[in-house]
């Protein structure tokens, strides 16, 4: 049984001197650590991390974070881009892979990018790349035409991508088809058809609060369902 | 001046005109003074916050070095956001290849050494097609070595064929006839 704790409470983290890291929702007050966030607490060893996992459907930007935007406009050089945060995000003509003065890339209004939060604070808007440091894409920019676009909460996609969860690996056994998660709870799936699609769509958003044995019965039923059995 | 320093001056003498200015200055460094113990205190009490481990000064020696991360694919290790099963998408696939070797060890390659996606020709093929085995060759050689590999070639095929290997006639100019 994992113990949920509400904003306030002091947490059990072992006193010592040992370096720690302090993730989102846990802050220091005095000697203890305490809960911003009400959640279940998380902690990792070497080095020994801590951090509050909280049912948030709201993104908050931060730097490094890969997300999924919708172009809503032109501003200047750059475009601006629905990321999900209070305030537009920009993202410039240069920063594609590829991307000259004279060679730039082609998004319109409505397109999808998968891209990576470049500068977040609080009292700016946030900027998002298409590049890394590097200058490479490397998976990032514009999502290809079609398929469906969802929102859900933020744990649900941490889940997803987390390597302990077989729900993405076990559908790709039975399904054919593409799925780019942002970290600011924007889901992006692309199947064969329709029916796949929404299947997928259907499986992702009810998983949210099943255990994993669980998890492989609702495949099960979906499938055949959209299967037609 | 360290001896006046060690005395305090009467408060009569500091009263005295042309003493103000000593006096000012005297002041300030006492508030000067009393700022750097402030300080001094008020960083104590704080925590360290900086990646180096150890203390720094003598009464933050009971606090821990603490780290603020905001970031979840660190924290908890989370895979890249682009799958693709069943071969949907060949390039998602290859991503989803080069950041599993990026996590489980060392850097891994996106290109391939031979497969540059911005070239329509790759770099051997064009090579290649360009007849780089001989041509390019010929270019660097002196005329000399390329006259001895005329003869040479022309030395080998002689017994083969004949007709060949006979070089051309250089041609006269022809006078019209009228």
């Amino acid at each position: 049984m994992s113990v949920v704790y509400l904003p306030g409470d002091k947490l059990p983290v072992s006193t010592g001197k040992e370096a720690l890291i302090v993730g989102p929702g846990v802050s220091r007050a005095d000697d203890r650590l305490v809960a911003t966030q009400a959640g279940v607490l998380r902690s990792k060893q070497q080095p020994f991390s801590c951090w509050m996992d909280a049912h948030v459907r709201r993104y908050v930007p931060v730097r490094g974070d890969k997300v999924i935007g919708v172009i809503t406009g032109k501003a200047g050089e750059a475009w601006k881009v629905d990321v999900g945060a209070a305030e537009l995000a920009t993202v410039s003509f240069l920063s594609f892979e590829g991307a000259t003065k004279r060679n730039r890339p082609s998004l319109k209004t409505g397109d999808l990018i998968y891209c990576q939060v470049l500068l977040a604070m609080k009292d700016m808007e946030p900027e998002v790349v298409c590049i890394d440091s590097e200058g490479k894409s490397r998976g990032l920019g514009a999502l290809p035409d079609g398929g469906l676009l969802l929102k859900c909460s933020l744990n649900l996609v941490r889940r997803l991508l987390s390597a302990k969860c077989a729900l993405l690996p076990t559908l790709g056994k039975e399904l054919r088809f593409e799925i780019t998660c942002g970290m600011n709870g924007r889901v992006w799936i692309k199947s064969n058809s329709h029916k796949e699609t929404i299947a997928i769509a259907q499986i992702i958003l009810k998983s949210e609060f099943l255990n994993e044995s669980q998890i492989s019965e609702l495949i099960r039923t979906i499938i055949d369902r959209c299967r037609g059995f | 001046m360290s001896a006046m320093d060690d005395k305090k001056l009467s408060s009569n003498v500091l009263q005295m005109k042309f003493m103000q200015r000593s006096k000012r200055r005297m002041d300030q460094e006492e508030v000067d003074v009393t700022q750097k113990e402030l300080q001094k205190e008020y960083l104590a009490s704080e925590e360290v916050d900086s990646t180096q481990p150890g203390p720094s000064t003598g009464s933050s020696s009971k606090a821990r070095t603490i780290i603020y991360e905001q970031r979840f694919d660190l924290l908890e290790d989370l895979l890249f956001g682009r799958m693709s099963f069943k071969g949907f998408n060949p390039d998602v696939e290859k991503l989803m290849v080069y950041y599993h070797e990026l996590k489980n060890g060392g850097k891994g390659d996106l290109e391939d050494g031979e497969l540059d996606e911005s070239k329509d020709i790759q770099d051997d093929e064009m090579a290649n097609r360009l007849g780089a085995a001989s041509t390019v060759g010929k270019r660097f050689k002196t005329k000399r070595q390329r006259a001895n590999d005329n003869d040479k070639g022309a030395g080998r095929n002689s017994k083969e064929d004949s007709a060949q290997s006979v070089p051309e006639k250089r041609r006269k100019f022809m006078k019209p006839r009228d």
